[in-house]
């Protein structure tokens, strides 16, 4: 499944936050979105998870238009195929590690942890080196644990695309290696990761790196010239 | 875990505090309900008597007066039709209430239904061919009492147009209705054994009035009848023999001509009235002098004050509450904001998260609307009307709830902003 972006724009009561923005994703990549504070990384990302509607442009996921649907049909569209990771990933603190891993389940019709399941939340748990952590409760958990949590949570549908906003702006380097490797992992199944960060070692770790400005991204990177 | 669960288990006090707050708003919808219906009672009976003129009629027949007048063989007679044409008179409404204590053979009731008991001077009961007798509150009233004061029974019926019209002389039997007080100590289809005038009759109980029920007397502008026990005020044909059981009759028929008129005549005009009765039926000893009018203008004015006052209270103290909910319903959205940004990013829509917490609040809303009803079943021995208009008030209610509880909800989301709050 490949992301495409077309010309999109964003404003908020007449003032423009960013236009011009085009991106070509396929299967298999991943790509570090930068930009100074306030450029709207956040939005485009959110925009990307269907959870903002752009002011113009275009977003398709392989032949499915993000402009012909409302929020409401957005929402099925990111159930179904987006994984979202935000910096400070909410999570429900009365509720155990396992309970809130699971809760994208109620949305998409399978309230029971299945076989299958719950192979998927092993495996990335134990990627992420929370295995042993299912039945402690929220508040139990340090930061790190806890995006890990929300990490897993969004993983827990195999989302073919997986939006990341500063996934590890709150970790040591041990985990955020730990989070990268597990988006290695998806790519390696075939996901597109697209993650904005400050640090530039995780910036490195990608296949390319975009700049967000007014007037749209900017490659960073060599590699990615087909856009 | 269901979603409304996992809402619950985040905020359970602010959910109990919406309850709570529900609770109030219902029950105070019911009091209301209650009081309107009382309010409304007590406004139509006194609206009868608003504009109206209101004289008190009384007789002069006193000490040697008296005497000579019930000298006349034909007194009595004339008395009985005086008393009749009044009743009869289409340009007046005559209205008679008497104070007349009844004597009650083995009385069951405590000494709050004594005849003197208010004023401390409460009488020995007696014994009269071996039954002990007690003077009890009684009222002897006419059939427009009953229709200008809108009185009303709980159990059992009010008296029929038949029982106004005394029958015959060796009838025995009377019907008697009581007051809401008598419930739980007699009941309709029960027999009590009367003296009325010296004259015994047996009682025969056919209906319980309503709590509360007032009625406008000439000394009293709002007389309680629920300690009462009420006797038609009986008219009698001319085929009665009013000659007979003069103890009886002198009395009946001097209690029905000291009555009140209730009428839009001008006194010039109630003068003429009263003179062509007079002329015609021979009985001139009797005065018309100004009712206890300024009292009942006033408890006219009062009852509309006081339904007033109840539904400005009312409404303003359900606006709080009701300001009061919404204001619960947005702390309680803004608790779980975390709660539904998990939702948010695991894929519900925003519709769903409407959904869920409009559900939620409802599921708490209806609960608590139909607990008022309960303590209403217990304590109200006749509830069925209340029951009734409550639930249909109960219905548009909840569908205005779910109407303002959706459009609070879609606006306290908007404010909230919590697509915002992830960007952190």
């Amino acid at each position: 499944m490949s992301l495409t972006l077309i010309n999109v724009k964003k404003q908020y009561n007449n003032v423009l936050l960013f236009d011009h923005v085009s991106l070509k994703a396929n299967p298999g990549e991943i790509i570090a979105l930068k930009g100074k504070s306030g450029t709207g990384k956040s939005t485009l990302l959110n925009i990307i998870a269907g959870l903002e509607k752009p002011s113009s442009g275009e977003i398709l996921l392989n032949e499915l238009s993000f402009s012909e649907k409302s929020v409401h049909e957005l929402s099925r569209v990111r159930r179904e195929y987006i994984g979202y990771i935000s910096q400070h990933t909410p999570l429900i603190p009365k509720l155990t590690v396992l309970d809130n891993i699971t809760i994208p389940l109620h949305f998409i019709k399978k309230s029971e942890v299945n076989k299958e399941i719950m192979a998927r939340i092993d495996e990335y748990a134990a990627l992420l080196e929370i295995k042993n952590l299912y039945d402690n409760k929220i508040e139990q958990l340090s930061g790190g644990e806890q995006q890990r949590v929300g990490i897993i949570r969004a993983l827990l549908h195999n989302p073919n695309l997986v939006v990341a906003d500063e996934p590890t702006a709150s970790l040591d380097d041990e985990t955020s290696a730990l989070v990268f490797e597990c988006f290695n992992h998806l790519k390696s199944k075939g996901a597109i990761i697209l993650l904005s960060t400050h640090h530039a070692a995780i910036a490195a770790k990608c296949d390319s790196i975009y700049l967000l400005t007014p007037d749209g991204l900017v490659l960073e990177s060599p590699e990615i010239s087909d856009l | 875990m269901r979603l409304s669960e996992i809402l619950f288990k985040q905020s359970r006090m602010l959910y109990f505090a919406v309850f709570l707050v529900s609770l109030l708003f219902f029950s105070m919808v019911l009091v209301l309900l209650i009081n309107v219906k009382q309010a409304n009672l007590e406004t139509h009976s006194t609206n009868n008597f608003k504009g109206k003129n209101l004289y008190q009629l009384s007789d002069n027949l006193y000490n040697d007066r008296e005497t000579a007048y019930f000298s006349n063989s034909n007194s009595y007679t004339i008395l009985r039709d005086f008393s009749n044409q009044l009743a009869q008179n289409t340009s007046l409404n005559y209205y008679n209430s008497i104070w007349q204590p009844i004597e009650i053979a083995d009385f069951k009731g405590d000494v709050h239904f004594d005849a003197y008991y208010e004023n401390g001077s409460n009488q020995q009961p007696y014994e009269v061919k071996g039954k002990t007798y007690r003077a009890i509150k009684s009222l002897q009233l006419n059939a427009k009492v009953f229709e200008l004061n809108h009185i009303e029974a709980e159990e059992g019926t009010l008296f029929s147009n038949n029982d106004f019209i005394f029958s015959n002389d060796d009838s025995s039997s009377i019907p008697v209705l009581l007051g809401s007080d008598y419930a739980g100590i007699y009941k309709p289809g029960d027999t009590i054994h009367i003296l009325y005038y010296q004259r015994p009759y047996t009682g025969n109980v056919v209906g319980i009035l309503s709590p509360s029920q007032k009625i406008i007397t000439a000394n009293d502008p709002e007389r309680l009848l629920d300690r009462y026990i009420v006797l038609p005020s009986m008219s009698f044909d001319n085929h009665v023999n009013v000659q007979a059981g003069r103890i009886f009759f002198k009395a009946s028929l001097l209690s029905k001509i000291n009555g009140i008129i209730i009428t839009d005549l001008s006194p010039i005009e109630l003068n003429k009235v009263m003179s062509t009765i007079s002329n015609e039926t021979h009985f001139n000893d009797f005065d018309i002098i100004g009712a206890n009018s300024i009292a009942i203008k006033l408890l006219i004015n009062m009852t509309e004050a006081n339904r007033s006052l109840l539904l400005i209270t009312a409404a303003i103290s359900m606006i709080v509450v009701l300001l009061l909910f919404l204001w619960i319903i947005s702390v309680v959205i803004r608790s779980n904001s975390s709660v539904y940004k998990v939702f948010l990013i695991s894929g519900a829509s925003f519709d769903q998260l409407y959904a869920s917490t409009r559900n939620q609040f409802l599921l708490w809303v209806g609960i608590s609307s139909f607990l008022p009803l309960f303590p209403l079943l217990i304590l109200v021995s006749n509830p069925l009307y209340f029951v009734i208009n409550y639930l249909l008030i109960d219905v548009v209610l909840c569908a205005c709830f779910v109407i303002a509880i959706h459009l609070f909800i879609k606006r306290t989301f908007t404010r909230l902003n919590i697509v915002q709050q992830l960007k952190g």
